[in-house]
């Protein structure tokens, strides 16, 4: 090996155009700035997803309270939990109210397959998974009625599953 | 070794071009038969129930018929194209033959058994439970059988392009990998431990209680199992789409690769961050503390950035191409692309759509921001643009150049087929878009709308327009098939000197350039193994420690 | 096409600027759609 000088060509480096760099840079950032508004909505406005609530066994759950029973309990100072059984190919119970100006705390299970919750025209949305509860909260200001539809496929007849959510005029407590 | 001397294309031998001819034949032939239900589902929804007219063949079952269009287009398709075309790029790239022929033909065929296997009971009726298989609803054993021996298959292959690999590294230790080959390798490699996932739901929970050996299953396990492989899956097709995107597209364009090294970095970054973010799958997930979800959804934001690279390097290659060609100002120099060669306008109009793809992936990303559109039919919507155009649209594009050169024969009406890559683009827009419109207004995804009592009016319109784009894209799979077939079907071979060439570009900078750290697998490699294992590890564990078998098998 | 043994260097006088113009105009198509999903998330009310 001659010590003769490499012409710095010759050396294996990291090549990147320029225009392409600054890309690179801004496009960190953009990724950033989407995680920041997401914690935004997530942390200091609340907006929160599933987590992990609690385990029944799908084979007795609708044996033993509360999901015996499946419905709204009130709670009282305008706060509802309602539950709701998931099976092949309907919600139990099909109908609920509650009324104007409520915090409901829905709770979810099946027990066969899994399913779907969708509330329409909010952010209720889970996965209904046999063995799992699924749990999230929102708010009805205003008097409606709201369709929760099943939206994960269980099924032949997995297309006529829905209920109804009727929040009535007349405020709560 | 600085200089790069221009080599000649190496030929593939007659047993090579059948080897990867036979993948294409059965990917083709699989698209053709998934592609009839699709419009079957989406004419439904607009009302127009077909299924009745089917009962004789016994294919009038919305469900059954969407099983067969998810596992025929997303799993058999993709796999058969992408194998073969590896097959190719593996060889071709590496200017040598394949280790051990035996082994990858072992796996191909491997690979065909799986998929009989797997097809019977889906046709039967005995596994309608669509191409994510989610348990506690039950399919027959052999349709998990099939499935397992279709991801083995496709593992022996991979092997097999390994120890090709190996091989060639001995001969030449200190060479550049070929960047074809090179990209291959990385889908293989990565798609080896993503596979591992549903390998594990299969062998140890779907298996055992199909078979009655065990009572139940624990159905969010089965979740968190099947969504380790479930989101890999979508760069096991999206990467060989980008192969051709960075390395062989801006050959057909006239140009060369804008930068090798960041094409390297973007494949290493994919398979270093493809796994570790399965849980954007399970967002609304019960059983899944909101913790691991925010983990992976940030993971999730940076196997977006390879992506981003992707589309800086792609465009400026085809810019640097069309400026050969001389193109000229900051839009007029699209125009001077090759337009009119098909495959190249598959794949540009597949890179258009990607974007809007890559849009929607971010917005499904985004943690809390997924509970406007989980499961609606804003995610059939986002896929259609992803793997069935991204992906299906460039693979269409790539066999315009490789049936011919496989076969030795003309493309059949070349004009035909670039007809058939614009359908393709508009009625994906139309289909697409509808469905994203749906999704946003609630439509649920996987149902017969058709039939849902809960459709209110302001869904018709969009629902029409769903069915609009679907007998476009019939339209277009229609005359993709036959250009196919009347390609290989043709008694006219090209002249001897005339053959369709692989089209492979050089890159602007020499490849040898590039530092080692972009051709050096093990630290790359334990940086994945590690990052999964930090990311699943402690959540696995628990779903595993705490498994429930309580859920029993339903059917449909 | 280059000739025989001859170095390939960098194009120098090749600069993507049509490439920096596609990318931005996709950057804002992103942030736009991005931003109105985020937007219907807001609407839609709050979930905790």
């Amino acid at each position: 090996m001659s010590d003769q000088q490499l012409i710095p060509e010759e050396v294996p480096s990291f090549h990147a155009d320029n225009y392409e760099k600054k890309w690179i840079a801004f496009s960190m950032v953009l990724l950033v700035a989407f995680a920041a508004t997401v914690a935004i909505a997530g942390f200091a406005l609340g907006f929160q997803i599933p987590g992990d609530e609690s385990r029944v066994d799908p084979r007795t759950v609708a044996e033993t309270l509360p999901w015996s029973e499946p419905g709204v309990r009130d709670l009282g100072g305008g706060e509802y939990d309602v539950y709701i059984i998931s099976q092949q190919y309907l919600f139990t119970p099909r109908e609920i109210r509650v009324p104007a100006g409520s915090t409901v705390n829905f709770y979810v299970t099946s027990i066969d397959v899994q399913h779907g919750f969708k509330l329409q025209d909010t952010n209720i949305n889970m996965q209904i998974v046999p063995g799992q509860v699924s749990k999230l909260t929102a708010e009805f200001d205003d008097p409606g009625e709201y369709p929760y539809i099943c939206h994960e496929y269980c099924g032949i007849a997995h297309a006529a599953m829905f209920g109804s959510l009727i929040v009535e005029a007349g405020g709560g407590s | 070794m600085t200089t790069l001397k221009p080599q000649p294309t190496y030929e593939l031998t007659k047993e090579d071009k059948r080897f990867v001819g036979l993948h294409l034949v059965v990917a083709i032939f699989a698209l053709s038969v998934g592609s009839l239900f699709g419009p079957l589902q989406a004419f439904e929804w607009a009302g127009f129930d077909l299924y009745q007219y089917l009962e004789p063949i016994g294919l009038d079952d919305y469900y059954k018929g969407l099983t067969a269009h998810g596992v025929l287009n997303a799993l058999v398709w993709t796999t058969f194209f992408i194998t073969g075309f590896l097959t190719l790029t593996t060889i071709v790239g590496l200017r040598r033959p394949l280790r051990y022929p035996k082994l990858n033909q072992l796996g191909f065929w491997m690979m065909v058994v799986g998929l009989v296997m797997a097809a019977i009971p889906i046709l039967a009726g005995w596994a309608s439970v669509l191409y994510t298989f989610y348990p506690p609803l039950e399919a027959s054993w052999s349709f998990y059988l099939g499935l397992t021996l279709v991801v083995v298959g496709s593992w022996i292959e991979g092997y097999g392009f390994f120890f090709t690999f190996i091989a060639w590294r001995k001969e030449n230790p200190d060479v550049r990998t070929p960047f074809i080959a090179f990209g291959g390798l990385i889908t293989m490699a990565m798609w080896q431990v993503a596979t591992l996932g549903i390998a594990v739901e299969i062998l140890t929970m779907l298996l055992p209680y199909s078979l009655g050996l065990t009572g139940g299953t624990d159905p969010e396990l089965g979740r968190t199992f099947f969504w380790f492989t479930g989101h890999p899956l979508v760069y096991f097709w999206l990467l060989p789409a980008y192969i051709s995107w960075y390395a062989m597209l801006p050959k057909q364009a006239g140009g060369k690769m804008f930068s090798d090294s960041l094409a390297r970095l973007a494949f290493w970054l994919f398979l270093l961050l493809s796994i570790p973010v399965g849980f954007h799958h399970q967002f609304v997930d019960p059983g899944i503390p909101t913790g691991w979800k925010a983990i992976h959804a940030s993971l999730t934001y940076g196997v977006a950035f390879p992506s981003m690279l992707t589309l800086f390097t792609v465009v400026a290659s085809l810019e640097y191409a069309a400026s050969r060609r001389g193109g000229k100002g900051l839009f007029g120099w699209i125009r001077a692309l090759p337009w009119g060669d098909p495959s190249v306008s598959a794949q540009l109009l597949a890179g258009i759509l990607f974007m809007f793809g890559g849009i929607g992936g971010i917005t499904n990303a985004s943690y809390n921001v997924n509970l406007v559109i989980h499961n609606t039919a804003w995610i059939p919507g986002h896929f259609h643009l992803t793997v069935a155009t991204a992906v299906t649209l460039s693979f269409m594009g790539i066999s315009y150049w490789l049936v011919p050169h496989l076969t030795g024969k003309p493309l059949w009406k070349p004009k035909w087929a670039l007809v058939q890559t614009w359908l393709w683009f508009v009625g994906m827009i139309i289909f697409s878009n509808a469905m994203h419109v749906l999704g946003l207004l609630g439509a649920p995804r996987r149902t017969a709308l058709g039939t849902a009592p809960y459709v209110p009016d302001e869904w018709n319109g969009h629902l029409l327009r769903v069915s609009i784009g679907g007998a476009i894209l019939l339209v277009s799979v229609i005359m993709y098939v036959v250009t196919m077939v009347r390609t290989a079907a043709q008694k006219e071979r090209v002249a001897v000197g005339e053959e369709v060439q692989i089209p492979i570009a050089e890159s602007l900078r020499d490849p040898q350039l590039t530092p080692l750290w972009l051709d050096t697998w093990k630290p790359w490699l334990i940086g994945t193994v590690l990052l999964i294992v930090l990311a699943y590890g402690p959540q696995l564990y628990e779903q595993i420690s705490n498994a429930s078998l309580s859920s029993p098998g339903f059917g449909p | 096409m280059t000739e025989e043994g001859v170095p390939i260097g960098t194009d120098e006088e090749f600069k993507p600027r049509g490439t920096v113009a596609i990318v931005a105009l996709f950057t804002a198509t992103l942030v736009l759609l991005w931003l109105s999903i985020y937007l219907i998330l807001i609407a839609r009310g709050v979930t905790t």
